[in-house]
């Protein structure tokens, strides 16, 4: 991997972290109903700007994050963040609410984690040697430190390893998506249910 | 006439004329929509997904315990479809010339209407609109993904 593109995905992991974070303490703060309404009108917001990027405008500072932090395979601007907002919207709409928390954190950090640990990383995983061993354990530790702060232990160390082992499998949705909507069904689908 | 009243009447109208107006938009979005093929391929994901969702929830619209402003419709109330609806066309036509004068605000307004006439709670229309922005963003880099890999 080039040491170009391996300090762009740095600064961009790191910013999804920190951006999780932050969201996940104004979750705690706004309480259910409210943190639906907002991530319901940041949604919004983030597709009105996708919007003005396709009708070919002009957004300073959007357009500077968006060269700083967007991949450039992404399909439209602002993909990573409108499929974040969107998969937490979906798991908030779907799941109780301190589930729901507990995937939007696995997906910030655990995911973040992964890519940092991954891209230094040197045991390829037998069912994808593009992803590497140390990063699907990064994930698993991350995500349970996290979500166990909201779900018990055994639920965050299971929930964890199955969405980590989701997130090793390449497919063509996003991860911000795929992993809030993957966890919504098996939130009802297994037993152990937080 | 007064603010409610004006809101009472689009809403009322809409009711009305909810399957009309329906196949109008669809007519009118298979004929000006840019990703046609996403945007149908999310209309039927989501419709069946939001009929699946309401028989898994089984959750009782606000109208069953205080009653709305139009007759309470039998079915169960999560996820609201016309905002699911609204939803996928809201998504469809983004990037057109018209979305953002005609789309946006009737989508807008026909989630809300949800809400004005009691027949579903805040949550129920949020879900809705989840559940379609999530059906038509997968679709959307499922397809473009598809066609990349094709090329």
């Amino acid at each position: 991997m080039k040491p170009d593109w391996r300090r762009f995905e740095t600064g961009r992991q790191w910013f999804h972290i920190l951006f999780g974070g932050a969201l996940l303490a104004g979750s705690l703060a706004l309480g259910p109903q409210n943190t639906r309404h907002a991530y319901f009108f940041a949604l919004l917001l983030g597709l009105f700007i996708l919007h003005l990027k396709m009708r070919g405008h002009k957004l300073p500072v959007i357009d500077y994050v968006l060269a700083r932090f967007e991949r450039k395979t992404a399909v439209f601007a602002g993909q990573g963040a409108l499929m974040y907002f969107a998969g937490a919207l979906f798991i908030l709409s779907f799941a109780p609410f301190d589930f729901a928390l507990a995937v939007i954190a696995i997906v910030a950090f655990g995911d973040g984690f992964a890519t940092l640990v991954g891209l230094h990383g040197k045991w390829p995983l037998p069912w994808n040697p593009r992803k590497k061993t140390e990063g699907l354990l990064a994930f698993i530790f991350s995500a349970v430190a996290i979500s166990s702060l909201v779900l018990p232990l055994q639920h965050a160390l299971a929930y964890s390893i199955m969405l980590g082992i989701l997130e090793t499998i390449d497919g063509p949705v996003d991860d911000n998506l795929l992993l809030p909507v993957a966890a919504t069904f098996l939130y009802y689908a297994v037993p152990f249910g937080a | 006439m007064s603010w409610d009243q004006a809101w009472l009447a689009f809403a009322v109208f809409f009711e009305t004329f909810q399957y009309l107006a329906f196949v109008v938009a669809i007519l009118a979005a298979i004929a000006f929509l840019p990703r046609r093929r996403i945007f149908l391929q999310s209309l039927v994901l989501t419709v069946v997904a939001a009929f699946a969702l309401k028989l898994f929830f089984q959750q009782d619209r606000p109208c069953v315990l205080v009653e709305g402003l139009v007759a309470c419709p039998s079915d169960f109330g999560m996820p609201s479809i016309h905002a699911a609806f609204a939803g996928v066309f809201f998504m469809g036509s983004l990037g057109t010339r018209f979305a953002a004068w005609v789309v946006f605000p009737v989508a807008l307004l026909i989630a809300y209407s949800r809400i004005y006439l009691g027949v579903h709670s805040s949550e129920q229309v949020i879900a809705g609109f989840a559940l379609a922005v999530a059906a038509y963003l997968a679709n959307w880099l499922y397809v473009e993904k598809k066609e990349a890999a094709k090329k």
